[in-house]
């Protein structure tokens, strides 16, 4: 299922995102594309049916991505996979999400793509921009 | 659609989104197109010559001029001031205390509709220069206890502001967690010191020389279609008359250099190359934000004297003040492409916090229960079509401006020429303005 999600999130990036200054879906994260398993009864996308998967990592008080700027379509499910080698929180502003983190440990976490326009994705121990997240 | 948000961090969370290419473009070829055209078909002779006129407004005048009307918007100056005081000492350290939006919105940003709708009011309202007269009141000199000649006012005009305004820049966006009460009460008192402790030292002229906020208010109401022609009464005026024949007190150019250049290096703090590049050094972000703050400001006030150049030598009281007016529409343009959107929602969720100051449970204003209005702010193309109109429009009004004040210093043989220049340099404004919109 996830897996027609994500081929189907890639497909409707590609055609969709064409306000976006730079390409980064090939530069920020994994965006977790593989073969649909089936293409012939594949509903046609739906605007929440799309999914853009996001690695993130915290590491010697660096973050990765470093700043990078992701353009997505309102309505995408973003998820989060973050690890971190500290105990830290990771902030979506503008969706006012606090994902708390800990040292050595992963956690996921899906953002529906409600709101339009340019929001930061932060860690706050330093405070850091991971991703400028533009939704339009 | 959206939720009522309760933010955790930090004003303005959520930022306009970068200007479309074709739109930046666009908009950068109209204002080639239109500083051309001006320099080549405006009017050869100066139109005003620094005579300000227009339609006069006698009712008007007695009305602004009531004593229970001054008494009625410096009560409510007072009001709000001691208000957000309260909020600021007392209140919650939570961003939904109302004097995060108060000072960094309403203050800060809604200064600028404000002065350009009803003029310099908020000289009126602030509470700083009512606490000058109360301290004149007291017995207190009006010259201060070290009064200053005449000479050093005039050539003291606005500088200690511009000095106030690079300082509220700084506390805006490099200030490390600026909003914390902590750190917003330590400004706010060396804002009410250097401003009181001034007026103790120099009278109460001191208020309108180095009051950030009433030095910004003052500038903008330039602008605005409300003159007073010779100290009295109001005048309804074409704001290209009101911005070319009202003073432009020494300091002017580095007021405007340090708002253009504050509001320059907010967006360019948004680039993906500015995040990526301090943040994969290894310098504290303080330090580049002090030095890209102070370089944006430098590279205004510098390019700007260097367009003026071409109109006339520089000296204190010279053409560089007098040009400087042109820049203020530019500034004006900026500051509503940046902060127009933020002024909406984060305005409205000043209110919605102002009546609860300390984060008792109040609703002391009934605006507790209110929701947030999302306006055009859902539909990215009306934002965009703002930004676009703000930053072109301010650029073609500044045009024409500095043609009229150029055409009044300058020889008629070099009435073109020396108006390049300038007129390159605020086309450099302007295109840099929609370049940090598109955000690279």
């Amino acid at each position: 299922m996830f897996r027609s999600l994500a081929a189907l999130a890639v497909a409707v990036l590609l055609a969709g995102c064409s306000t976006a200054p730079a390409g980064p879906t090939g530069s920020v994260g994994s965006p977790a594309a593989s073969p649909a398993a089936s293409s012939a009864d594949t509903p046609l996308p739906q605007p929440s049916m799309t999914m853009q998967v996001i690695e993130i990592s915290l590491k010697d008080g660096k973050v990765s991505p470093n700043g990078d700027r992701l353009a997505l379509a309102k309505y995408t499910i973003l998820r989060l996979k973050i690890t971190s080698d500290r105990n830290d929180e990771v902030h979506v502003h503008g969706y006012d999400v606090e994902i708390p983190v800990k040292a050595g440990a992963s956690v996921t976490k899906d953002i529906t793509l409600e709101q339009v326009g340019r929001f930061e994705i932060e860690s706050h121990d330093p405070p850091l921009t991971i991703l400028q997240l533009v939704v339009s | 659609m959206s939720p009522l948000l309760v933010p955790l961090h930090g004003l303005g969370s959520r930022q306009d989104l970068p200007l479309p290419l074709p739109a930046a473009v666009g908009g950068a070829v109209l204002v080639l197109l239109v500083s051309f055209a001006v320099l080549a078909l405006a009017w050869r002779e100066p139109r005003w010559n620094g005579v300000a006129g227009g339609l006069r407004l006698p009712g008007l005048t007695r009305f602004v001029d009531a004593h229970w009307v001054r008494a009625s918007v410096a009560g409510l100056g007072v009001f709000a001031f001691s208000w957000v005081g309260a909020a600021l000492w007392f209140g919650r350290d939570r961003v939904t205390n109302p004097v995060f939006g108060f000072t960094y919105v309403w203050l800060w940003v809604g200064l600028v509709p404000l002065s350009i709708l009803f003029g310099p009011l908020f000289r009126v309202a602030n509470p700083l220069g009512w606490l000058a007269r109360l301290l004149h009141r007291l017995r207190l000199p009006k010259e201060g206890l070290r009064p200053l000649s005449e000479k050093t006012w005039r050539r003291l005009g606005t500088f200690p502001a511009a000095v106030g305004l690079l300082g509220f820049s700084w506390l805006e966006l490099v200030q490390p967690d600026n909003n914390t009460l902590a750190v917003l009460q330590d400004w706010w008192l060396a804002w009410v010191g250097c401003i009181v402790g001034g007026t103790v030292l120099f009278g109460s002229r001191w208020v309108a020389a180095a009051d950030p906020f009433q030095a910004y208010a003052v500038l903008v109401s330039r602008a605005s279609p409300w003159q007073r022609v010779m100290a009295g009464a109001v005048h309804l005026v074409n704001p290209l008359r009101h911005l070319s024949t009202s003073r432009s007190p020494a300091g002017t150019w580095a007021v405007v250099a340090t708002l253009l250049g504050g509001t320059a290096f907010d967006g360019f703090t948004a680039t993906s190359w500015w995040v990526r590049t301090t943040q994969s050094s290894g310098l504290p972000r303080e330090l580049w934000g002090t030095l890209g703050l102070t370089v944006m400001v430098a590279l205004i006030g510098v390019t700007l004297a260097l367009g003026v150049r071409g109109i006339g030598r520089l000296r204190p009281d010279g053409p560089l003040n007098l040009l400087a007016a042109s820049i203020i529409p530019i500034v004006i343009g900026y500051a509503v492409a940046h902060y127009l959107s933020l002024l909406v929602l984060e305005g409205q969720r000043t209110l919605i916090n102002l009546s609860d100051p300390l984060g008792l449970g109040w609703n002391a204003f009934g605006t507790a229960e209110l929701g947030i209005n999302q306006l055009w702010l859902d539909v990215p193309q009306v934002t965009s079509a703002i930004q676009l109109g703000a930053i072109v429009g301010g650029h073609v009004i500044g045009v024409l401006v500095a043609h009229e004040l150029a055409l009044r210093v300058l020889p008629a043989r070099r009435r073109l020429t020396g108006q390049l220049p300038l007129l390159l340099v605020m086309i450099a404004y302007t295109c840099g303005g929609l370049l940090l919109l598109f955000s690279p």
